[in-house]
C-alpha cells in the first residue's frame, strides 16, 4: 500500500510515543472504561423499582390490606407506612418521603366484592419525574388489571378478549439489556472523540505543529498517523467493555463476536475522524472540549436512541438523528447482542458507518492547513 | 487580603476569558444547546411506536379493533399481514416493535360470547419502552372487551353485567401534564452550574502550570488565599450568568414555571458552587496537563450526572449504589432545586438537604484549598 511508507510510520511512531512517555494518559484511557461501565451500567435503569408509596387507608378492611401487600410484593413498589390524614399524605409528597399516594375511601371493601358497585382506589402520583410516573402509572394500571381478573376469575361475559403477551429478545425486560451495548457506543464517544480532539490543539498549543508543518509528511499521513494508535486503544478497551458487560452485568451477545468487533473498528473510525475534525477546526484545548461536547457527546448520546426512543422526537430535531453515526451503530450493536441478527440485516448500516467515517477522515485531512495562520 | 491584588487577577482571568471569540461564544452557545436538546428529547413518553397488525380473521369486527388500534398516537400501523410468519423478519429488522395476532374465527368467537386469546408479541429490546406499551395494550384490550361484552348483552336483551373489581383513579401532582421538560429546565440548570464551574476552574489553574505562569503569579505578591479566590471568582460568575440564562430560557421558551423563592434557590446555588469550585480546584491538583484535567473533570461529572438523580431516579438503583449516592453533591442540590421549581415548597422539606450542601461546600472547598495551597508554595 502507498500509505505505509516512511514518513506515515514516523508519526505513527512519534504518537505512539507521546502516548507511552505520558503514563497518566494511558492509564486514564484504560481505567476510564472500567469507570464509566459500572457508573453507565447501575446508572441508567429504566425499569422502576422499589417507588416509594404511602398509604391513607379510610377502609381499614381485608381488601385494602390485600391490595397493598400485593403491590408492595410487586418489587416495583415499596410501602413507605400508612398515615392518617390527607394532610399527612400530602406533606410525604411535598418533601419526596412518598411518590405515591393510595387513599382506601370508606367502604371500598364492600363495594369491591362481587355484586358490589366496583371500588375505586385513589392514586396520588409526583408527576415531577415523569418519565418515572409514566412508568409507574403503566406499571398501576397493569396491576390493577391483573388484580381484577385474580380477584375475579368468573366473570362471566366481561372479559371476551383475553391477551397472551410475548416478549421477544428480552423476556425478563431487563434495561441492562438494552443499555450494556448502547454504552460501547457512548464510551468511544467519551474516549475517543476527546483523545484525538485533544492530539492536534495539543501540538497547535504547543507550537510544535509547526514543525509538522515543515516535514515532509502529507496531511492524510499526519491524520492517519494520528488516529491509528489511539484506534489500538480503543479496541482494546472494546475488548474490556465486551468482558465487562458479559461478567458483571450479566449480558450475552447472541450473534457473532466478529461481526461486532468489525461493527466497532467502522465505528471508531468515525468517532476518531469526528475528534481530529474538531481538533483541526480549533486552536484551543478548551474549545476543542466544548465542540466535542456538541458536535460529538450531546447528539451520540441524546439523538441516537441510546436511552430516549427516536419515534418520540419532536418533527423539528428528528432530521438532525439521522446525521448521528451513533444511530447506526446502535441499530448494529443491539441487533448483534439483543436479536442475533448478521450482515443479512445490517449490511445497509455498516455500510454508512463506513462512508460516515471515510468521510470525516478525508475531510479533516482537507480541512488541516500545512501552514501558519 | 487586599482586595485591590485581587481585582487584579480576577481582571487577568475576564481578560483571558473574553480574549478569544470562539471560547466566549461556545461558553454562552453550548449550554443553550444543551438546554434545547434536553428539554425536547429526555422523554421516555411512547409515542408513534411501529405496528404489525396479522389480521387472519379479516372479520369486520377484527378490521375495527385493527382500526382503534392504530387511531392511538401510542402506534403507527406500519403493516398488515396474514401470515403469522411473516412477523419474525418484521421484528429482526427492526420494522416493526410490536405486532398484534387477530386469530381466525375472532369474530365467530366474540358473538357467541365466548372468550378469544390475542397474541401481542413485543421487542422487548428497550425495556421501558415494552412496559408502557403492554400497559396500553391491556387497557385497550380490556375495554374494548367489556364494550362488546355491552353490547353482546344488549343485543341478546340481558341485563348489563356489573361492573366488577376496583378501578383505579389517578392524579397527578406537581406535573400535571406529565412534561418531562418541568423535570429537566431544573436539573439542566444544576448540571450547567456544575460543568462550567468546574471544567472552567480546573483549566484555568492547569493552564498556567503548563505555560510555566504558575511560577510568575508565585512570585507575585500575591497571597494564595487572594490566589485561590481570584482564580474562582471568575468562573463562580460565569457560572451564575449561565444559570440565569437557562432558566430564563426554560421559561420563556418551554414555559416551565417557578414555583418556589427565588432568594433559597440564591442561597442554594451559592453552596452548590462553592462545593464544585472546590472540586474544579481539586481536579487541578491531580493534572499535569488540560487534556488530563477534562477527563479526570469528565470522570466526576458523569459521577455527578448519573449518580444524582438527574436522569434516573436513584430509589431504582441497587442498594451499594444507593449508598454512593450521598457522597455526589449534586444529588442535594438537584433534589432542592427540583422541590423549589415543581412544589414551590419552603426549607422545612428539604433543610437536610440543604445543611449536607453547606458541609460539601465548606468541605470540599477547605480541603481542595489546602492542598491547593501546598502545592504553590
Amino acid at each position: 500500500m502507498l500509505l505505509f511508507n516512511r514518513r506515515f510510520l514516523a508519526v505513527l511512531r512519534k504518537e505512539a510515543i507521546h502516548i507511552r512517555r505520558d503514563p497518566r494518559t494511558m492509564f486514564v484511557s484504560l481505567v476510564f472504561p472500567v469507570i464509566m461501565m459500572i457508573l453507565y451500567g447501575y446508572g441508567i435503569r429504566f425499569d422502576v423499582r422499589h417507588l416509594p408509596f404511602m398509604v391513607l387507608d379510610m377502609d381499614r378492611s381485608p381488601f385494602s390490606r390485600h391490595f397493598i401487600q400485593a403491590l408492595s410484593s410487586s418489587q416495583h413498589f415499596a410501602y413507605r407506612g400508612s398515615v392518617l390524614s390527607y394532610g399527612q399524605l400530602e406533606r410525604a409528597l411535598d418533601d419526596g418521603r412518598a411518590k405515591i399516594g393510595l387513599v382506601f375511601p370508606p367502604g371500598a371493601g364492600r363495594r369491591s366484592t362481587p355484586g358490589g358497585a366496583g371500588a375505586t382506589v385513589q392514586v396520588i402520583i409526583d408527576g415531577g419525574d415523569a418519565n418515572t410516573a409514566n412508568i409507574a402509572l403503566g406499571y398501576l394500571a397493569a396491576f390493577g388489571h391483573s388484580w381484577a381478573e385474580d380477584e375475579n376469575p368468573t366473570a362471566p361475559g366481561q372479559i371476551l378478549l383475553d391477551i397472551r403477551p410475548r416478549v421477544w429478545y428480552n423476556p425478563e425486560l431487563k434495561s441492562a439489556n438494552f443499555v450494556v451495548p448502547g454504552i460501547i457506543a457512548i464510551i468511544m464517544i467519551l474516549l475517543g472523540t476527546l483523545l484525538t480532539a485533544f492530539t492536534l490543539v495539543e501540538e497547535k498549543e504547543r507550537g510544535t505543529v509547526e514543525m509538522l508543518i515543515v516535514s515532509p509528511v502529507t496531511k492524510l499521513e499526519l491524520i492517519l498517523g494520528k488516529i491509528l494508535p489511539y484506534l489500538a486503544i480503543s479496541l482494546l478497551d472494546v475488548v474490556i467493555i465486551v468482558i465487562m458487560g458479559y461478567l458483571l452485568f450479566d449480558v450475552p451477545i447472541k450473534g457473532s463476536l466478529w461481526l461486532l468487533f468489525l461493527a466497532c473498528l467502522l465505528y471508531l473510525f468515525t468517532v476518531l475522524g469526528l475528534g481530529i475534525l474538531i481538533s483541526s477546526l480549533t486552536r484551543k484545548l478548551q474549545d476543542a472540549m466544548f465542540l466535542a461536547f456538541v458536535a460529538s457527546l450531546l447528539p451520540g448520546i441524546l439523538l441516537s436512541g441510546f436511552v430516549f426512543p427516536l419515534e418520540s422526537l419532536p418533527v423539528v430535531i428528528k432530521p438532525l438523528s439521522y446525521l448521528v453515526p451513533t444511530r447506526y451503530f446502535l441499530i448494529i450493536i443491539r441487533g448483534i447482542y439483543l436479536k442475533g441478527v448478521g450482515l443479512e440485516v445490517l449490511w445497509r448500516q455498516m455500510l454508512l458507518l463506513a462512508l460516515f467515517g471515510a468521510i470525516l477522515v478525508l475531510a479533516s485531512a482537507l480541512r488541516f492547513r500545512k501552514s501558519l495562520e | 487580603m487586599s482586595l485591590a491584588r485581587m481585582r487584579h487577577l480576577v481582571r487577568k482571568e475576564m481578560i483571558q476569558l473574553w480574549r478569544n471569540p470562539l471560547t466566549l461564544r461556545l461558553i454562552i452557545a453550548v449550554p443553550l444547546i444543551q438546554t434545547i436538546v434536553f428539554g425536547y428529547v429526555t422523554t421516555t413518553e411512547v409515542r408513534n411506536l411501529k405496528l404489525l397488525i396479522c389480521d387472519q380473521d379479516g372479520s369486520a369486527l377484527s378490521r375495527d379493533l385493527a382500526v382503534r388500534l392504530s387511531a392511538s398516537r401510542y402506534f403507527r400501523l406500519v403493516g398488515t399481514v396474514q401470515d403469522p410468519r411473516e412477523i419474525d423478519g418484521w421484528l429482526d429488522e427492526g420494522r416493526a416493535k410490536v405486532a398484534v395476532l387477530l386469530p381466525r374465527r375472532l369474530s365467530a368467537y366474540l358473538t357467541a360470547g365466548r372468550r378469544a386469546s390475542i397474541q401481542i408479541i413485543l421487542d422487548g429490546s428497550n425495556s421501558s419502552e415494552a412496559t408502557i406499551a403492554l400497559a396500553y395494550l391491556q387497557k385497550f384490550f380490556y375495554t374494548q372487551s367489556s364494550r362488546l361484552a355491552l353490547s353482546l348483552a344488549d343485543r341478546a336483551g340481558m341485563s348489563r353485567p356489573h361492573p366488577q373489581g376496583i378501578g383505579l383513579r389517578s392524579r397527578i401532582w406537581f406535573n400535571p401534564e406529565l412534561r418531562s421538560v418541568n423535570y429537566m429546565i431544573p436539573g439542566m440548570m444544576c448540571l450547567i452550574l456544575f460543568m462550567v464551574t468546574s471544567l472552567l476552574t480546573a483549566l484555568s489553574i492547569v493552564r498556567e502550570k503548563e505555560t510555566g505562569t504558575m511560577e510568575q503569579l508565585v512570585v507575585t505578591p500575591i497571597k494564595p488565599a487572594e490566589l485561590i479566590l481570584g482564580k474562582t471568582l471568575p468562573f463562580a460568575l460565569v457560572a451564575m450568568i449561565e444559570a440565569v440564562l437557562v432558566l430564563s430560557f426554560g421559561t420563556l421558551w418551554f414555559g416551565v414555571a417557578f414555583k418556589g423563592s427565588w432568594l433559597w434557590l440564591a442561597l442554594a446555588s451559592a453552596l452548590f458552587v462553592i462545593a464544585v469550585l472546590g472540586l474544579g480546584m481539586f481536579v487541578s491538583t491531580l493534572a499535569h496537563t488540560q487534556a488530563q484535567a477534562m477527563l479526570v473533570n469528565q470522570l466526576f461529572m458523569a459521577t455527578n450526572m448519573l449518580l444524582s438523580g438527574f436522569m434516573f431516579p436513584i430509589s431504582s438503583m441497587p442498594p451499594a449504589i444507593k449508598y454512593f449516592t450521598y457522597l455526589v453533591p449534586l444529588r442535594y442540590f438537584l433534589e432542592i432545586v427540583r422541590s423549589l421549581y415543581l412544589k414551590g415548597t419552603g426549607p422545612e422539606c428539604w433543610w437536610p438537604q440543604l445543611a449536607m450542601l453547606a458541609i460539601f461546600g465548606l468541605a470540599l472547598f477547605g480541603l481542595s484549598a489546602l492542598r491547593f495551597r501546598k502545592r504553590i508554595d
